[in-house]
């Protein structure tokens, strides 16, 4: 006879690989004692403290607004910048070597010269992150463009579609795996960029607080603050992209 | 009537099409013959304004300036994946409900009511071609351009869709252009046949149907005129006289 297999959820999985996550660093601080690694217990406690205290909160929410900003403006600029290159090879070969150089040029060093040409500002903090996300998302809707299928936008210039249900219902859902590469890619290298645009140049903000808590070797704080963040944007992650991104790719799969 | 005039084509500074003079009349099949490569799909893109770099004019009715409401049906189905099939069918018209009532009628009459909300993915490729058959009548074209639409299907499925396709011509009163190196679909679907000859395409012949649209590729009457014309013309096919 055949054992009946047990199916689990997806998201239970992964729950249960989070929990399991958690068991062995509570064990590995319990047995080993280690000074520089305070238990999960301490780490939320701490997360608790700085949430009750209105602390956590507030960095959290101007870091995330930081975020919100830069990566919409590098996600449009990068997009229409993006079609462009792919659609017109005189504007792919005028930006190309910039583009490239761009991507290549490390983030640390373009934090820096744009604090030190245009000053400690907020808008420069943000305009760092958007030079740093806009050349990858660049590349990619790029590449995007130059693989979209002729013959289905052909059937659209044949039916005389208008401008905009050409755009909206043939071209851009040919775009739809390469925007959410962009998005993915976006939400990850963002919130690191700017956390390290924060811990530089600005006084509030998730960054700036890791800056502080680094001075005093408080690791339960930097990882409460570290914890904070990935929960958001997995929140993020589980109910804005991933139900965009089933709603958009429903077509590859099977109905059945 | 729609008039075409090409003096010349180039590909790769060679002339493909030249001095090509076709007239199209409302309620008519035209049927191209010609070998491969004699620049029928070419012929089509052009008509279409798909490809419009020739020499020449195309002049709908008496106005040179006038726009034709033209449809193509395509060597392949060429939907859009990621909409439906009723999607698909409408998106080539204004959304508005008696347009939808009228691409569900059409998807009826070809068979689809049941998979007007599937993905082309879950349909096969003769269930695609209905599909498409569907959307290129439902703008109700003046001019319905068809590049060997049936082409590559089993020979029962190709034939209920040229019947599909003659169920719906005859509601449209549009003029077609039917393209296909196939003789026997050309005598049962259309009402004249142009050859065309090899590179550079030019029409070498053009001949009446007597009997129109008598059935089935394999009736007497469409083997018969094949026959004859074949013994007439021998390499007809071949792209010459």
């Amino acid at each position: 006879m055949q054992a009946k297999r047990v199916q689990l959820p997806d998201n239970a999985i992964r729950a249960l690989v989070f929990l399991g996550f958690i068991l062995i660093w509570q064990v590995v601080v319990q047995v080993m004692q280690l000074e520089m690694l305070p238990s999960p217990y301490a780490v939320s406690v701490q997360l608790v403290e700085n949430f009750v205290s209105g602390e956590l909160i507030y960095h959290l929410s101007i870091t995330m607004k930081r975020v919100a900003i830069s990566f919409t403006i590098a996600m449009v600029l990068g997009f229409i910048i993006g079609c462009l290159m792919g659609s017109f090879r005189w504007i792919d070969l005028l930006l190309d070597v910039l583009v490239t150089l761009a991507l290549n040029i490390p983030a640390l060093v373009v934090i820096i010269l744009c604090y030190i040409w245009l000053g400690l500002h907020d808008w420069v903090a943000i305009l760092a992150v958007i030079l740093n996300k806009m050349p990858l998302v660049i590349v990619i809707i790029r590449e995007g463009v130059k693989s979209i299928d002729h013959k289905l936008l052909e059937v659209a210039q044949v039916f005389k579609l208008s401008r905009w249900k050409t755009f909206w219902k043939v071209f851009i859902p040919q775009l739809y795996p390469y925007i959410l590469s962009c998005i993915r890619n976006g939400l990850s290298l963002i919130w690191k960029i700017v956390l390290v645009v924060e811990l530089i140049g600005c006084s509030d903000g998730v960054g700036f607080k890791l800056g502080i808590f680094f001075q005093f070797f408080d690791i339960a704080n930097i990882l409460a603050y570290t914890f904070a963040f990935a929960i958001v944007v997995l929140l993020i992650e589980a109910f804005i992209v991933q139900p965009w991104e089933r709603k958009v790719t429903e077509w590859r799969y099977d109905s059945n | 009537m729609i008039q075409i005039n090409i003096q010349s084509k180039k590909y790769q500074q060679k002339n493909i099409i030249e001095d090509m003079v076709l007239s199209l009349a409302k309620n008519e099949i035209t049927a191209i013959v010609g070998p491969s490569g004699a620049g029928k799909t070419t012929l089509l893109n052009m008509i279409s304004g798909l490809d419009q770099h020739f020499d020449g004019e195309i002049t709908f009715g008496q106005n040179s300036e006038t726009s034709l409401n033209i449809a193509y049906m395509f060597q392949e189905p060429r939907l859009l994946p990621w909409l439906s099939i009723i999607d698909n069918v409408t998106l080539v018209n204004e959304l508005t409900s008696e347009n939808s009532q009228r691409a569900e009628k059409l998807l009826t009459m070809v068979g689809l009511q049941h998979y007007l909300n599937e993905y082309p993915k879950a349909l096969s490729g003769g269930m695609q071609r209905r599909a498409a058959l569907a959307r290129t009548f439902l703008p109700q074209p003046q001019l319905v351009l068809m590049d060997e639409p049936f082409i590559s299907l089993d020979l029962p499925s190709a034939e209920v869709l040229r019947q599909e396709f003659l169920t719906m011509w005859k509601e449209s009163n549009s003029a077609v252009m039917y393209i296909t190196h196939d003789l026997a679909e050309a005598i049962s679907v259309a009402d004249r046949i142009l050859f065309l000859s090899t590179s550079p395409a030019q029409v070498i012949l053009e001949v009446e149907i007597p009997n129109k649209r008598p059935g089935s590729l394999n009736s007497d009457c469409v083997q018969d005129f094949q026959r004859s014309l074949l013994s007439q013309y021998p390499s007809l096919l071949n792209g010459h006289c």
